[in-house]
């Protein structure tokens, strides 16, 4: 009811409010006397303000308001029915509030102001100089307020700062501290972890050498970097890099420094001079087997070298023998020292002939040592023709041996490639010599070449034993063959098919075999050579 | 009418027998050396229509012995044969260089009719030369 009551007497002040420019003032008025709040409005309108006044006459109507209402100022008479202007004062620092408090007191009761201003009363004003004194009191009252408010803000702006500043620190994970006159006064936790102990306390407890040995300057007067060990606690050496910058704390100069863990970089660091010791390790080793290589290398080339002057030594004695034996077989042959009967002269024919192959194998033995391309004489050549001409050489010898040649040899067809017609022949005649030396008696040899367009496939089949698999790719291999025990059988230095695959693949051919491994079943030597196109 | 004369140089006794037989044979009349030396001496000495000339010899090699025949105003006109187990697998002449120039190449072992084919070719040949 009395709030109430006070409402409506503050609208009725409302209506004589003064443009809305003026500086608005909430003002509680403790004052029991309706003339004397009258002349405060009025004082106070005049002096600029817009003011909205709460008028309270005694205790009770005091408390309501001041626990309903926000105010800027408080002002209280003296002299209130039940109470007084100081109790009042009183109640409300109590209460932990700060608001303006102006109290209005009689002339000569200067003893009151006194205790007002000392119980935490902003000002006194005297009733009989309200006029002059109350304008000023409130505006300085304001501005304490103000200037109270701007602390607040400043005091809690630097609290958010430094609690800003503090999270950063403390979440870090770089070591900071601070060093002071030779003794740590700040260290935060990213240390405290680093050096593994639990407080500030206990680090300060310890001499800094203890973490930095005694060599590393930890103060210094110049900003500064360097990479030191830090001791843990236990020991342990870390690598750290450090860097110092210098301060003031707490009014003294300190440095501040800031602990960064490299002890990974460095241990990266140590793996990459490691391996690049073991890369150069590898290095010289490689160098040795380069050389040992080369060394290697050139004793092979001499030995090569070595190989080839006595093969051309050895056909040299061979065929000094041989010229003895084919030439006075011949000059026998010819009936020089009289004349022969029938089984004379096949017997001198025998041994004359096997001079010639003994010759031609010498020959032979010479061709796969000292093979190469630039030695061939290549001009076209129809290989159905040099074909049918191997096959009529080798005619007697295989009807000889009760075996006949099947041959497939196109005459219509013009089988040109470009290549050396001698070692062409020789190949194929060395590849003949195996099919028959390998075919059954009765035996029937397939020889066939077909135009392919790019190139031309010659096959030569036996019906003979044929070659296991695993041994297939050896046959061209120099002084092979399949089945050692053949050796006694057969004659041949076993190259024949080294020579061909020398001149098939000098010609950018391919020879190759195949077998199905079954015996009897045969081996098919197939040769493929390029097509000659501009005489196609 | 003088036998046409030819010289066979060769350090091979068994060789140089067999191409006696040979010459003789076609009716010509060898003339045989062991060495180098001896052969050119004969050669100035009884001017053989022909030399037949081997070239693996001690002391003085084919080549040197081909190569002094050429220096030679007396004899450096005589067409030789070379004679040879010195080849390569095709039996080609095994080249060296700086070689004198001959008139032909036999390899050893070679044949009675492939000598005597040679031998008639570089006659009849030079007999036609010397007619004109």
């Amino acid at each position: 009811m009395p709030l109430q009551h006070l409402l409506s007497k503050t609208t009725l002040f409302e209506s004589w409010n003064m443009p809305t420019s003026k500086q608005s003032l909430r003002l509680l008025y403790i004052e029991d006397n309706p003339d004397d709040v009258e002349l405060t409005l009025a004082i106070l309108r005049r002096s600029g303000f817009d003011p909205h006044l709460i008028v309270a006459r005694d205790q009770t109507e005091f408390e309501v308001a001041f626990q309903s209402e926000r105010f800027d100022v408080i002002l209280s008479d003296y002299f209130l029915p039940d109470t007084n202007g100081l109790a009042i004062l009183q109640q409300i620092r109590k209460e932990g509030s700060l608001l303006p408090f102006i109290l209005v007191t009689g002339e000569g009761r200067e003893d009151i102001a006194d205790e007002a201003v000392s119980l935490g009363a902003d000002d006194y004003v005297i009733k009989q100089y309200l006029r002059q004194q109350l304008p000023k009191a409130v505006k300085n009252a304001l501005a304490r307020v103000e200037r109270e408010k701007e602390r607040q803000q400043l005091l809690q702006a630097l609290q958010e700062s430094e609690s800003r500043y503090r999270s950063l620190v403390e979440s870090t994970p770089e070591g900071i501290i601070v060093v002071q006159k030779n003794r740590l006064v700040f260290a935060n936790p990213a240390f405290l972890h680093m050096v593994q102990l639990p407080t500030l306390e206990a680090v300060a407890a310890l001499p800094l050498s203890k973490f930095f040995g005694q060599n590393a300057p930890v103060e210094a007067e110049q900003q500064g970097k360097q990479e030191v060990v830090v001791q843990k606690q236990d020991g342990t050496p870390i690598w750290v890099e450090i860097v110092r910058t210098p301060i003031i704390w707490r009014g003294q100069p300190a440095t501040l420094l800031h602990i960064q863990d490299i002890s990974e970089r460095h241990a990266r660091e140590e793996e990459r001079q490691q391996m690049n010791r073991k890369l150069q390790e590898t290095n010289t080793e490689l160098q040795a087997s380069l050389l040992s290589l080369e060394k290697t290398k050139n004793e092979l080339t001499e030995a090569l070298k070595f190989n080839e002057s006595i093969l051309q030594n050895v056909s040299h004695e061979l065929r000094t023998p041989l010229t003895h034996i084919k030439g006075y077989t011949e000059v026998l042959l010819e009936e020089l020292f009289g004349p022969l009967n029938q089984e004379q002269v096949s017997a001198l024919a025998i041994i004359n002939k096997q001079a010639d192959i003994l010759n031609r194998q010498v020959n032979q033995l010479l061709a796969v040592q000292t093979f190469s391309m630039e030695g061939l004489d290549r001009q076209p050549v129809d290989l159905g023709t040099l074909l049918q001409g191997v096959v009529q050489e080798f005619q007697p010898v295989v009807q000889k041996q009760g075996m006949r040649f099947d041959t497939q040899i196109p005459e219509t067809d013009i089988l040109y490639c470009l290549g050396d017609e001698e070692r062409l022949r020789e190949s194929l005649n060395n590849i003949f010599d195996n099919a028959i030396k390998f075919s059954p008696d009765g035996g029937t040899i397939h020889v066939s070449i077909a135009n392919k367009g790019d190139y031309f496939l010659l096959s030569i089949k036996d019906e003979g034993i044929g070659i296991p698999q695993e041994k297939i790719e050896r046959i061209f291999d120099r002084f092979y063959q399949a089945d050692s025990g053949m050796n006694r059988m057969f004659r041949g230095f076993g190259i024949g098919l080294a020579i061909a695959k020398q001149v098939i693949e000098g010609h950018e051919g391919r020879i190759w075999a195949e077998s199905s491994g079954i015996p009897h079943e045969g081996t098919t030597i197939r040769i493929m050579l390029p097509a000659l196109k501009e005489i196609r | 009418m003088t036998i046409t004369k030819v010289l066979i140089i060769d350090d091979d006794q068994l060789v140089v027998r067999l191409a006696e037989l040979i010459i003789k044979n076609m009716g010509l009349q060898p003339i045989a050396a062991l060495s180098g030396k001896t052969g050119l001496q004969l050669a100035e000495k009884e001017r053989p229509a022909l030399i037949i000339l081997d070239l693996m010899m001690p002391e003085m090699n084919g080549w040197e012995t081909l190569a002094r025949i050429r220096a030679n105003e007396a004899i450096r006109q005589t067409p030789v044969i070379i004679l040879t187990a010195r080849v390569g697998a095709t039996g080609d002449i095994v080249e060296s260089e700086n070689r004198p120039n001959y008139e032909a190449f036999i390899p050893k072992p070679f044949s009675i009719k492939e000598l005597s084919e040679k031998i008639n070719a570089i006659l009849a040949e030079k007999s036609g030369s010397d007619r004109e």
